[in-house]
């Protein structure tokens, strides 16, 4: 009788065991940081205010159905396409404006359909500057048959922060930044600039 | 072997659950009010004279012609007015907000060699900061840093409006002997840098503007400052040391222990050196700078539904 209560204050005391040890876990998961989407940039958040290359490529990823339709239907009996991309500005609103296919040997039947896909894209709206954008569309035909690759790569004017330690008048021309650069740093690569951005 | 009765044991894991901000925000008899689902309009005024010049000349300045360019960077004035419109974004689980606060339209003047020009600061012009805060005014993390600085952008200016809209409260309205308290703040420029600068204040009890009402209260402040950052880009290798002071005063209103801003006046003080280094780790070239800074934020209205 007296073994069978020890067991039982064993058992007790080894739940209470349990017990603290899942609450202080819960405890270190929240101080750790919590969700994925707690982060203030995560995409598509109501704190995310500004858009990057992987959340157009996103938008745009979703699109690559569409894009397909245009090179089936437009496409038909003409020979391979070549390099064909659509570049487009997304303006604050999350509206993609000035459009233009570029069409390789494809034929131009194929430019109003693309801009026609394009215009039905919705970004999220964002508070940076209007974001230049340009697109490959990869038209591929082998034995699985014709499909058009989503890209994983979207072109962006890259956003250079330059000098960011040094405090700067609003009205510094160019020049004199690079001037700056030049002295301070010349003999390193100047940031963020001459290539295009690309990211994965 | 007694064990302890489930009701102590419940007990005792309700203290466990119990977090750290929530025995923070009940010590805590003063927070900010944030507005949910609507936008709060702060009408602002910020100067700044910056003067800059090259203390330690790199050996590779003989060969560029640059003394133009630091005649013409030896004093610059910088005044600009706005608004700030900031809205609650979201509601964390641990009580925290997420906050917008964007800067609009923005007009003001640039002062160098010749006459004030007039800017609209159009760099800065809708762009916003996204903020985690607790209701004290303890900013978690913040986000957007990369779009208001860099050279060219005037965003230092925009750092102390918007920085300056949730400074950090003191935990009780202050009585005649003060409350002193010190905290990090940290600014994620971009990926390659994070600047850390530590204030350390001192909260009084001030006069609050007769016009103001029985609810309104007045805090003033003053303290010392002091940062450090070193930019890990591999194309500005470069570091900035500082220090600084800063006073102001809090108008804020209301009955219960959360309190609507309704006015800070500030004005601080800088003096920084930024030192580029070459790849071997060795100095290069050393500017010093020093800033003379004031503003002030007024609420202006509060616009119902976001």
């Amino acid at each position: 009788m007296r073994r069978a209560s020890g067991l039982q204050s064993l058992r007790r005391v080894g739940l209470a065991g349990l017990l603290l040890v899942a609450c202080s876990m819960a405890g270190e998961a929240r101080a750790a940081g919590g969700l994925a989407t707690d982060a203030l940039d995560f995409p598509g958040e109501p704190t995310d205010r500004y858009l990057t290359p992987s959340e157009v490529r996103t938008v745009l990823h979703a699109a690559t159905e569409e894009f397909y339709t245009c090179f089936r239907t437009k496409l038909r009996g003409a020979e391979a396409p070549g390099e064909v991309a659509v570049t487009f500005v997304i303006e604050r609103e999350g509206k993609p404006t000035s459009i233009q296919p570029e069409l390789g040997r494809a034929p131009a039947e194929l430019g109003p359909c693309l801009v026609k896909v394009v215009e039905g894209l919705v970004f999220d709206d964002h508070d940076g500057e209007p974001m230049p954008v340009s697109y490959p569309l990869v038209y591929q035909v082998d034995t699985k048959g014709a499909r058009v690759l989503p890209y994983p790569i979207v072109f962006t004017k890259p956003h250079a922060v330059r000098l960011p330690l040094l405090e700067l008048p609003e009205d510094i021309s160019s020049g004199a930044i690079r001037l700056l650069e030049l002295l301070l740093t010349s003999d390193l690569e100047k940031p963020g600039d001459v290539k295009e951005e690309e990211q994965k | 072997m007694k064990t302890l009765p489930a009701s102590i044991l419940l007990v005792l894991f309700g203290l466990l659950l119990l977090t750290p901000t929530s025995a923070e925000a009940a010590r805590r008899t003063l927070h900010y009010e944030f507005d949910e689902d609507r936008i709060t309009r702060f009408s602002f005024e910020a100067k700044r004279v910056v003067t800059t010049e090259l203390v330690q000349v790199p050996e590779e300045a003989t060969a560029l012609d640059y003394s133009q360019l630091l005649d013409s960077l030896a004093r610059a004035e910088s005044n600009v007015s706005g608004t700030l419109e900031r809205f609650v974004a979201k509601s964390y689980r641990d009580g925290t907000r997420g906050v917008v606060a964007r800067l609009v339209d923005l007009s003001g003047t640039v002062q160098r060699v010749a006459e004030p020009r007039a800017s609209s600061f159009e760099g800065l012009e809708g762009k916003s900061v996204a903020f985690r805060v607790h209701e004290s005014g303890e900013i978690l993390h913040s986000n957007g840093w990369p779009y208001v600085h860099g050279a060219g952008r005037g965003g230092e200016i925009a750092e102390d409006v918007l920085l300056q809209s949730i400074l950090r409260l003191p935990r009780h309205l202050p009585k005649s002997g003060g409350e002193g308290t010190s905290f990090t703040v940290r600014v994620p420029v971009d990926p390659s840098l994070e600047r850390s600068t530590l204030w350390m204040l001192r909260y009084r009890p001030a006069e609050a503007p007769a016009e103001c009402g029985k609810h309104c209260y007045a805090i003033a402040y003053s303290g010392e400052l002091q940062e450090t950052a070193t930019d890990k880009h591999p194309a500005r290798p470069m570091q900035r040391k500082a220090t600084g002071t800063i006073e102001g005063t809090l108008i804020l209103e209301g009955r219960r222990r959360a309190k609507r801003l309704l006015r800070h006046d500030w004005s601080l003080r800088w003096t920084r050196d930024i030192t580029s280094s070459r790849g071997d780790g060795r100095p290069r070239g050393t500017v010093r700078q020093g800033v003379e800074s004031s503003g002030s934020l007024q609420l202006a209205d509060v616009e119902e539904g976001q």
